[in-house]
């Protein structure tokens, strides 16, 4: 692998899929830096790992027996809810109008 | 199809029938007021974690070996990200390269040829929320947030509408036998997505497919596959490409439809679900879930069909809700005459009943005492369609009541034969239409008997007396049928 | 006896027991310096003074009654402000939450009230947990309390300077890639990682969830010992969550791993190493060298992990729910990247960007995947060396607190995480101690202790061998 160029193009995808604006005088620097980290994990591909097909679980698998009873608890207070969103309607969360499936 | 073969294969999304959410226990009741079964964790609130639900999994499990699948021993979860705004944490924790049923199948009756319908996986998912648009605003209820679901993949290879809402119409059968979902497609517990693509009779290779996502209803799915080949078709013959869309089916056109969101991601950048372990389970609990499946609605139908001698259409409606099958078992036990009982209760009894289960006003052994008396030749239909009426109101022995209110078949020819003469004098109109060729005038004349005798006339020989008498009074005894 | 504000949990159980002082005097104490230090320190976010005095109050009355709810209760600590506080504010240092007030507590937090411990207020950190200085917090920095020039390090930089100044008398942080640990270093406190999964993450606001622990961030190797006590439980809010089953402390001579290579320590911190090795070798410790496996491969793996996972866990900040948004009503596209593009840090951004690269399906297999698979390696390695060592003996930062401003590329801080990442990579315990302080700068020197996984009884074991002085005591330039 050659040293990794991101392009403006590139970037500004990246960007749109993470809904993240970025403004245009921000886009260099950024450009650069990511370039920078994209470089330095590319360490990764230099050999080939032997284990290879490994599926690498971050955790010990969990009994089936010992997952969640199917049992209702406490759900938080509607008002409690909406209290926490900047814009509410009714009983409702709200936004600007989504395009529609 | 105009030299084409539809390729199809089904994504249904399943309701699993929990009392809690996959991931938290926030109640799944539907029609709840919106955002009142909202916690941290279903609303993604910062800090809180999901936890798996064991009845999701057991239902799961369970569907999976209802159809036929190999259940993974060790199963992990993972997050399928894009942003929306019903969608809290702005990903899907979905299963991914190991989910927990692979490798099943479904066998299916379309149109009486049989056909074997490969189901590729099933995998467990979380539901997103509901959105409202209304005027420029958008209103989300969390409440389906969390909710359980499998979804159910099959292979591509379904060639019609009409194999594909067979298929969707065994697969409902099963999930509702299982009492893994109820399957309400209005409810929005039972979800469909097409994937269609086209290509020339005989050909190998897989045209680009569309999928056509979220239809509610088996005709639906019937009417969207018949209009997206058509479409297709029509475009590869104007010579243009088949682009791979996203498309939804409008109702009111019977169109399939460019879906306008871009905010879909194209990629959905699979992550390991790290906030929760991968599942195992035993040999021992899959079998144990296993051993709750019984009998399945096919396997049951066809052992109706011989075991009573019933035909497969009314073992079919019997069979359709486990509570008549089970009340018609009981029934069938008590009588030698299964057959004509599967007729009394479908014709007679079944319009009587209310609800959406099935429950009877009367009880299987009355209903059994009623087909024997029928079948011993004791009372005629007529008459027992008089006691069922009876028997909806209060409760009596159907034997008591025919001796107790003289209630049995009239055989006496003699007398019949006065009954007889009376409808012939009564019915001139009747029996002029009969000779002059219309057999269908003799029902009205019988029709006249029975309701002299209060439909105690033995049917075939009253039948018998009437032709005897019209024939020795008519013309030339040419009857034309 | 040390000044009040840097006594240890037990000495404070000690003098309220002999009616010294009361919770209420002591909660009063850390309140004032909190309102005469943080100005200079930046150490608070959030500070509760009627919650604390409120539940200080509780604690004497119990007190008189002789109704202890356990060893903690009276005593006044911080959290960092990304445990999930119900009805106090929670900002994870970020414009995006500068106004978020949870309506549900983290367990620990819950565990900690239930326990009696007095709640004073939150702590500042990087933004979102990403960071080693603390700098990237979106309203201000925190500094070292040793030299306000200098950085208190990061991302539970409010933690470490909060106990080191005198303004805790324990903290709560958490610690993905060394944000415990190295902060600890810098400003002269213990801090422990402890194995993951046994104390519970619900309620700790995810930035890397297969890596994230709850840290402690104490005065004392003892102090530590008896709060994993308390909060050491599996959870069944916390799937990940399992029970701390101690590992037996070893018989005969302890075997020691000393950890060599290049860059690792500046001559200040080998020289702290030093006096650490030859300390355990006269009480007849078998030391012997180690070496990290592959360290570049791991720091990629665990940048190209840990970003990847932050990107995923950061998602649900859109300011839908919850939080700031900018408002709008063109369409909620732009409501979305209006407002992550405005209310998130310049970190945050870069990770998430990189996170999101390396998971998109044309890079996953060279980067993701790779990452995942090395991080296995990892794992078997060190595992692995667990049977032939004890304990590993490192430096926890090559150096000491660099300064304010100080420019620094992300590379550059990713090679200061390296002696601390592997136990976030391999899920071990692992703990920071204090260990003199540095001639010339005064700056506080440490030593780092890793064991297997359940092997924090080991570490405790350790340090006491060393009989680390207790935090190195700053409160003499009060």
């Amino acid at each position: 692998m050659g040293m990794a160029t991101l392009s403006e193009q590139e970037l500004l995808s990246l960007a749109a899929r993470c809904r993240i604006h970025i403004k245009e005088e921000n886009r260099a620097r950024l450009l650069w830096e990511l370039e920078g980290m994209i470089a330095f994990s590319s360490v990764l591909q230099t050999e080939e790992s032997e284990a290879c097909d490994s599926y690498a679980f971050s955790h010990e698998p969990k009994n089936y027996g010992e997952l969640r009873a199917d049992e209702i608890g406490e759900s938080l207070e509607r008002d409690a809810l909406l209290a926490l969103a900047p814009m509410t309607e009714d009983c409702y969360l709200c936004v600007p109008r989504t395009l529609e499936d | 199809m105009r030299g084409y073969e539809l390729v199809v294969g089904l994504e249904v999304h399943v309701e699993l029938k929990t009392k809690t959410k996959l991931f938290c226990a926030c109640s799944t009741e539907f029609g709840l007021p919106p955002n009142t079964a909202c916690c941290p964790v279903c609303q993604g609130l910062p800090g809180a974690l999901p936890t798996w639900n064991r009845e999701a999994i057991r239902l799961a499990v369970k569907a999976g070996l209802a159809l036929g699948c190999r259940i993974r021993r060790v199963s992990t979860a993972a997050r399928k990200q894009y942003f929306y705004p019903d969608l809290p944490k702005g990903y899907q924790i979905s299963q991914g390269d190991l989910p927990l049923c692979e490798d099943g199948s479904l066998t299916v009756d379309v149109e009486g040829v049989e056909k074997t319908v490969g189901i590729a996986r099933i995998h467990v998912e979380e539901d997103a929320g509901k959105l409202m648009h209304v005027g420029d605003k958008t209103f989300i209820d969390g409440n389906r947030c969390g909710t359980p679901l499998i979804e159910i993949v099959s292979l591509p290879v379904l060639h019609s509408g009409g194999e594909a809402s067979a298929y969707l119409r065994a697969l409902r059968e099963i999930l509702v036998a299982c009492g893994i979902s109820d399957c309400k497609m209005q409810e929005g517990s039972m979800r469909c997505d097409v994937n269609l693509s086209v290509r020339k009779e005989g050909d190998d290779s897989l045209g680009t497919r569309t999928e056509i996502k979220n239809i509610n209803s088996f005709s639906f799915v019937e009417k969207a596959i018949a209009y997206e080949a058509s479409r297709q078709i029509g475009l590869l013959e104007r010579g243009e490409c088949v682009l791979s869309q996203t498309r939804r089916y409008d109702e009111k056109t019977g169109e399939t439809v460019l879906m306008r969101t871009k905010e879909r991601a194209d990629d959905y950048r699979f992550i390991e679900e790290a906030d929760l372990p991968p599942i195992r389970l035993a040999d021992a609990q899959i079998d144990a879930i296993g051993q709750e499946i019984g009998e399945l609605p096919r396997a049951r139908r066809r052992r109706l069909s011989e075991q009573f001698g019933i035909s497969s259409e009314d073992a079919a409606i019997l069979t359709s809700d486990p509570s008549l099958t089970a009340y018609f078992e009981e029934a069938a036990e008590k009588t030698s005459y299964p057959k004509l009982l599967s007729g009394l209760v479908l014709s007679e009894l079944l319009r009587y009943c209310e609800g959406e289960e099935f429950s009877s006003p009367i009880s299987a052994e009355r209903m059994a005492e009623l087909a024997s008396l029928m079948g011993d030749g004791v009372i005629t239909s007529s008459v027992a369609k008089k006691l069922i009426l009876r028997l909806l109101d209060v409760d009596f022995s159907p034997g008591e009541i025919v001796e107790r209110e003289a209630l049995g078949q009239i055989r006496d020819e003699e007398l019949l034969s006065g009954y007889v003469q009376e409808a012939i004098a009564e019915m001139p109109r009747a029996v002029e239409d009969y000779q002059a060729g219309k057999a269908a005038a003799l029902q009205s004349l019988i029709g006249k008997v029975m309701a002299k005798t209060k439909g105690r006339a033995a049917p075939e020989l009253t039948r018998q007396l009437l032709e005897e008498s019209l024939r020795r009074e008519g013309g030339n005894g040419d009857v034309l049928l | 006896m040390r000044d009040w504000l840097f006594r240890t949990v037990g000495e404070h159980q000690a003098a309220m027991r002999a009616n010294e002082y009361s919770s209420e005097d002591l909660t009063r104490a850390f309140l004032r310096r909190i309102e005469e230090k943080n100005q200079e320190i930046g150490a608070y976010l959030t500070v509760d003074a009627e919650g604390a005095l409120c539940a200080a109050r509780a604690s004497d009355a119990r007190r008189a009654k002789g109704e202890l709810l356990s060893e903690l209760d009276g005593i006044p600590y911080a959290a960092k402000d990304n445990f999930s506080t119900k009805g106090i504010r929670t900002t994870c240092a970020s414009k995006l939450l500068e106004h978020f007030v949870p309506p549900y507590d983290a367990t620990v937090i819950q565990i900690l009230k239930d326990a009696g411990a007095v709640l004073l207020g939150k702590l500042n950190m990087d933004e979102f947990a990403m960071g080693s200085s603390n700098e990237s917090s979106a309203f201000y920095p925190t500094r070292n309390p040793y030299d306000p020039s200098r950085v208190a390090g990061g991302s539970s930089g409010g933690s470490a300077a909060a106990v080191s100044a005198g303004m805790a008398c324990f903290a709560l942080g958490s610690d993905t890639g060394g944000s415990v640990r190295q902060p600890a270093s810098f400003c002269g406190v213990v801090g422990l990682k402890p194995t993951y999964g046994v104390i519970s993450r619900y309620g700790l606001i995810s930035l890397a969830s297969s890596m994230d622990a709850v840290g402690l961030l104490t005065h004392t190797a003892e102090d530590c010992r008896l709060l994993l006590s308390l909060l050491a439980k599996r959870d069944e809010r916390d799937d990940t969550s399992i029970s701390l089953s101690p590992l037996p402390i070893p018989k005969g001579n302890l075997r020691v791993g000393l950890l060599e290579g290049e860059g690792l320590a500046s001559p200040a911190q080998r020289e702290a190493l030093e006096r650490a090795k030859e300390r355990l070798a006269a009480l007849g410790a078998t030391v012997l060298p180690f070496t990290l496996p592959s360290p570049h491969k791991a720091l990629a793996a665990y940048s190209v992990l840990m970003s990847s996972e932050a990107s995923s866990n950061l998602a649900r900040f859109d300011g839908i729910r919850y939080g700031s948004r900018v408002d709008h009503s063109d369409g909620v596209l732009n409501l979305y990247t209006d407002t992550r593009g405005e209310l998130l840090g310049k970190e945050t951004v870069r990770r998430i960007l990189f996170g999101s690269y390396v998971l998109q399906a044309e890079h996953r297999a060279d980067f993701y995947e790779r990452a995942r698979v090395f991080r296995q390696e990892i794992r078997d390695r060190m595992l692995a060396s667990f049977a032939e060592f004890d304990v590993i003996l490192s430096p926890t930062t090559p150096t000491t607190a660099f300064s304010v401003g100080e420019i620094r590329t992300p590379t550059q801080m990713y090679h200061a995480d390296l002696c601390t990442v592997y136990a976030n990579l391999a899920g071990l315990p692992a703990i920071s101690l204090p260990f003199g302080t540095e001639e010339g700068s005064g700056l506080p020197l440490s030593i780092q202790l890793t064991a297997a996984p359940h092997g924090e009884s080991v570490l405790f074991s350790v340090a006491s061998l060393l009989e680390c002085p207790q935090s190195a005591a700053w409160e003499v330039r009060v």
